[in-house]
Parts: C-alpha cells; sequence; structure tokens
C-alpha cells in the first residue's frame, strides 16, 4: 500500500512539474476577469434603462417573454422554455427576492453553471488527455512498466493522481472565480436565497417542492455536480488517452466529444436517444436551476445513470487495454 | 527530493479536502433534486405573497410613467419599437423641466379586459403599477375586433349584432379595470387612449365599426369622467381621413407617425 502511494505520489509531481495544473490556473485568472469586466458593462446599461430597482426588470423581462410566446416565429420548444423561465421569474417578483442579486457569490454560481459542461471538462482535459499518451510520445513508457510492479497499479496510480487534480481544478474553479469577481461586484451574498426544486411538467412548473436555499448551500450543491461531470470526463478523457498514441490527438477526440455535447444540446430534443450519449448529460447543474432537460425525459437520476456507465466502461476499457496491450516503441 | 515532499503533501492535502467537500455537496444534491420535499406553502396564494407588502418607493417631484394594456400600449406596428408609451416619455422630457422615467411597458399582444382583470392580480404587476404616477391605458379593441385577425384572413368584420352583444360587457369590463387601477394606486393620474377605426378606408366595413367605435368611446368616456385624475384621450379623428398613412402594414395597428401623434395628444392633455 504505502509502495503504491509512492507511485501516486510520483504521478502528481510528475503532473505538477510539466506545468498543467499552472496552466490552467492560469486560464481561470485571465478568463474570469474578462467575463468579470463583461459583466459589469451588462449591468451599468441595464441600471440605465431601469434604475436601482430589478422588480421592474424583472416583471419587464416576464412581459417580454409573454409576448414573444403569442409569437409564430418562435419555435415550439423555445416557447417552453420561455413559459418555464416565465414562471420561475414570476416565483422570485412574487417572493420579493431577486434573482440576479449582484455579488461575487452570484457571478461565481452563473459563471460555473456556464461553464458546467465545456469550460471546466475543457481544464481538466489539459491534465487528463496527455496522462498516458505523453509517456508513449515521450518514450518513458518504457521505464514505468520495466519496474517490478503490476501495469494495473501503474494505471491506478495515474488515475487516483488525475481524480486528485480533477477535485483541485473544480475547487481553484471556484476559489478563483470568486476572488477575482469580488473585486468587480464585492463578495457578499452567501446568504441570499435561492430557489430550488422547480419541477417540470412540460410547460408547466410544480411548485410544491420549491425551496429557498441560502447561495452557499447552492453553491456546494452545484459543485458537487460539476465535480461529478468532471471525473467522468476525466475518466473518458484517460481512456482515450490510453488508446490514442499522441497529446494531440487524444485532446481532440475529446474536445470533438465536448462540443458535440453541447451542439446537441441544442438541436436534438427531436432525436431522443441521444439522450444515451454521454456529452448531452453534462448539464447536471441544469436540473439544480430548475432548467428543462435538452431532451424530454431526461431526469437528474437519468444522467447521473448514463455518465456512470460510461465512467464505468471507459475505466473498464482502460485497464483491460493498458494490461494487454504490448509496448513496442 | 525535500520539494517533491513538499509539493506532494500540499497537493494531497488541498486534494483531499476538496474532494471531501465536492462529494459532500454532490451527495447532498443529488438527494435533494431526486427525493424533493414539498414545502407546504399554498403557491395559489399569490394575494399574500411577499411582493405584496412591500410598500411603494417614494420619489421625488417627477413623471413615473407605466403602460398597460394591448398591443398599442406595447407599440405594436412601430418600427422603432417605442409605441405611443415611450414616445410620450421622450416628449414630456423635452418639454419638462421634471425628471421623466418610464418604468415598464407591460403591453402585452392580444390582450383583452378579461385577461387585463386577471393579470392585475399579480403581485409584480401591482407593483410596477404602484411604482407609477402616471398610467398609460389601452385596452378593448381586441375584445371588439378580435385583434384585427378577422380582416386578415378575409373574414368579415364583427357584425353588428355580435357587437352589441360584446360592447356592453367589455364597456363593464373596463369599468372595472379602471376600478382595480385605481384602488392600486390610489394617487396616479390614469389616460386611458381610446378607440379609433381601423377599416376606415374599406367601405363595407367603414359604418359598422364608426359605430360600434363610438359607442365605445362614449361609454369609456362617461365612465371615466365619473373616476377621480382620469382622462380619455380621444384618437378617433387622428386615424378618420387618411388611415393609411397612420396605420402600419397590418392594417390596424398605427405606424410610427401614428404613435407619434397619439404620444402628442396625450401629452397635452397632461400640460
Amino acid at each position: 500500500m504505502k509502495r503504491f502511494w509512492s507511485m501516486v505520489q510520483n504521478e502528481v509531481v510528475k503532473i505538477v512539474k510539466k506545468k498543467r495544473f499552472y496552466i490552467v490556473l492560469l486560464i481561470l485568472a485571465v478568463m474570469v476577469p474578462v467575463f468579470s469586466y463583461a459583466q459589469m458593462k451588462q449591468a451599468l446599461e441595464r441600471r440605465d434603462s431601469y434604475g436601482s430597482d430589478w422588480r421592474l426588470e424583472v416583471q419587464q423581462a416576464i412581459i417580454d417573454n409573454q409576448n414573444s410566446l403569442s409569437s409564430d416565429r418562435v419555435p415550439q420548444e423555445w416557447k417552453v422554455y420561455r413559459q418555464i423561465y416565465i414562471q420561475q421569474m414570476q416565483y422570485y417578483l412574487d417572493n420579493d427576492v431577486n434573482p440576479n442579486e449582484p455579488g461575487g457569490v452570484t457571478f461565481t454560481r452563473e459563471f460555473i453553471n456556464n461553464s458546467a459542461t465545456l469550460f471546466i471538462p475543457l481544464m481538466i482535459l489539459t491534465i487528463a488527455s496527455d496522462l498516458v499518451s505523453s509517456e508513449r510520445t515521450a518514450g518513458t513508457i518504457k521505464m514505468l512498466l520495466a519496474r517490478p510492479v503490476r501495469r494495473w497499479k501503474v494505471l491506478l496510480s495515474k488515475l487516483t493522481a488525475l481524480l486528485m487534480f480533477v477535485s483541485l481544478i473544480v475547487a481553484s474553479a471556484y476559489l478563483i472565480c470568486y476572488l477575482v469577481s469580488g473585486l468587480f461586484f464585492g463578495y457578499a451574498g452567501w446568504k441570499i436565497p435561492i430557489f430550488t426544486g422547480f419541477v417540470l411538467n412540460g410547460s408547466d412548473v410544480d411548485l410544491t417542492y420549491v425551496q429557498a436555499t441560502p447561495q452557499w448551500k447552492y453553491l456546494l450543491m452545484q459543485a458537487g455536480l460539476v465535480w461529478f461531470v468532471g471525473v467522468v470526463v476525466g475518466l473518458l478523457a484517460f481512456m482515450v488517452s490510453v488508446l490514442v498514441r499522441s497529446t494531440a490527438a487524444s485532446i481532440v477526440v475529446m474536445m470533438a466529444a465536448l462540443i458535440s455535447g453541447s451542439i446537441l444540446a441544442n438541436m436534438a430534443s427531436a432525436w431522443t436517444s441521444a439522450k444515451y450519449l454521454f456529452m448531452v448529460n453534462l448539464g447536471l447543474t441544469e436540473y439544480l436551476a430548475g432548467n428543462p432537460a435538452p431532451i424530454e425525459g431526461m431526469t437528474l437520476g437519468f444522467s447521473l445513470a448514463v455518465l456512470a456507465a460510461w465512467a464505468a466502461v471507459s475505466v473498464f476499457i482502460s485497464f483491460a487495454v493498458f494490461t494487454k496491450r504490448d509496448v513496442l516503441t | 527530493m525535500n520539494s517533491w515532499k513538499w509539493i506532494w503533501r500540499t497537493t494531497a492535502a488541498l486534494s483531499a479536502a476538496a474532494t471531501l467537500l465536492l462529494a459532500v455537496g454532490f451527495g447532498y444534491g443529488a438527494k435533494e433534486l431526486m427525493f424533493p420535499q414539498p414545502n407546504g406553502v399554498n403557491t395559489d396564494a399569490s394575494a399574500d405573497a411577499p411582493l405584496t407588502r412591500r410598500s411603494p418607493s417614494v420619489e421625488e417631484d417627477g413623471y413615473r410613467i407605466v403602460a398597460i394594456g394591448d398591443s398599442l400600449a406595447k407599440g405594436t406596428g412601430d418600427t422603432t419599437g417605442q409605441g405611443f408609451a415611450r414616445r410620450t416619455a421622450a416628449l414630456l422630457d423635452n418639454g419638462t423641466e421634471r425628471e421623466v422615467r418610464f418604468l415598464n411597458n407591460l403591453g402585452i399582444n392580444g390582450m383583452t379586459t378579461r385577461q387585463l382583470l386577471g393579470e392585475l392580480d399579480e403581485p409584480g404587476l401591482r407593483y410596477v403599477l404602484k411604482e407609477a404616477n402616471l398610467i398609460l391605458l389601452s385596452i378593448g379593441a381586441n375584445d371588439l375586433f378580435q385583434g384585427g385577425a378577422a380582416l386578415q384572413i378575409g373574414a368579415a368584420a364583427p357584425d353588428t349584432a355580435a357587437l352589441d352583444r360584446v360592447l356592453p360587457e367589455a364597456a363593464k369590463r373596463l369599468g372595472e379595470v379602471l376600478d382595480e387601477l385605481r384602488s392600486i394606486n390610489p394617487s396616479a393620474r390614469i389616460v386611458y387612449v381610446g378607440l379609433y377605426n381601423p377599416f376606415g378606408d374599406i367601405d363595407t366595413l367603414r359604418e359598422q365599426g364608426d359605430r360600434g367605435i363610438t359607442e365605445w368611446n362614449a361609454q369609456a368616456s362617461a365612465r371615466i369622467s365619473e373616476g377621480d385624475n382620469m382622462t380619455l384621450v380621444p384618437t378617433f379623428d387622428l386615424f378618420q381621413r387618411n388611415p393609411a398613412a397612420y396605420l402600419s402594414f397590418d392594417h390596424f395597428h398605427p405606424n410610427s407617425a401614428g404613435y407619434e401623434r397619439i404620444a402628442e395628444r396625450i401629452v397635452q392633455g397632461l400640460e
């Protein structure tokens, strides 16, 4: 056991020395201020047209969406989406709760919600995609396997190191986001109530389960869901990294899968069996926010099961291939 | 070798803490979402929603304008999207020293008096109306003409009998709308925009349209003169001589020039 952890230690130090994790932190540190600034500009512009009273703004958003419902040019799925939006906004307004109370915490919630399916998985790819393939590219895999250790233990130590960094990436995304956006919007907002538990029946919103959740609790749940997505994406990328020889190919394969997921989620509502693809199920945070799933019949339980199944299969393939394959180069 | 140890120890410690926290969050979130607990709150009782208890912010002297009602209030047909509501605000802003704030345009396409009465129960709408001191109301045309759709699909405009049947009920509901607005906001000035006949240049439709609308405007005017701090702004004559010049392509809603003329009327009535 002690042997195993020293192998994990070896892998962790390799990842740190390769500066992959610093790149992730650097990207976050550059991107978050850009988005914060854009959001601040937007907020200032809105203040110009609605004054300081958010209630007027929310009411206008409700009316504007109601008007778009009567337009024939708006597709039916969008109408369902808007009907749900109207009911949720109405609920916030009736309860005198600002759905977008400005602040570092709210910004973090929104930012992570928007980056859960693409941006954060991308950060995880930075580390996961070259974990095995880079050893092969560099030729160091021979040395790794020449040691008197079972192959599966070698792979497991890499996998453990990856999972450690998945947690670190998700946590540091939150931390950097909060620290940086706080400079723009202030650091308050942990206790603002957020409504969760909107149960959707078609275009109707069932309000019997709605709870006012303090924002810190919301962030905790959101982070957990993002983490789960990150672990699954990490495991899949890990498998690709075992299967594919070059790191570049490994990243491209995963990128293509992730991007096709976000495209499919926008247009696959007619092709219902697409819901068994992992990339359509990455938007777990949407369930928390009470937004409709991209394909009818998808629930949190369904998505978790689909993701878990894909993750399990990819772990199995990773180990099966890695332990059997001949290493020639 | 020492720096390796240090890297490993911090990474492992931080990662273990993060993993624990995230796993707890995941478990909690999954539980909350998959097994939600009913909140036991009666959601239909919008009458005692927390927003209704918020008293309006008392502001300094100045116009605080809200438009409410149908597509005319919304400004449908105006290529600039302003409608008479924002045009009124702009004219007032240019013409007076007082500060002019346009709060909300609550107009919804196809709104009838009956729907509006229902909408007025919404706490959000009531809140906005309480904030205003000038309420611009346009309603009734959809009760009488069903949104002009009858004309577009080639069917006959409402025949005399149907108009006679619809009109008294709609006029009664207009009275209820005005009462409700007054009870929501006891002090605001309410300006009702009278109806015009969009079919003035179609000979077969003009006569019965004119008759119905004159009757409606007369009843509305009588009702409004009973009320306190209410005005009816007549628009019938604006579209009588040359409707084509002031109506938009749908031949029902005003165009930009038509809305501008309505806005001028409203402002004249206020000064």
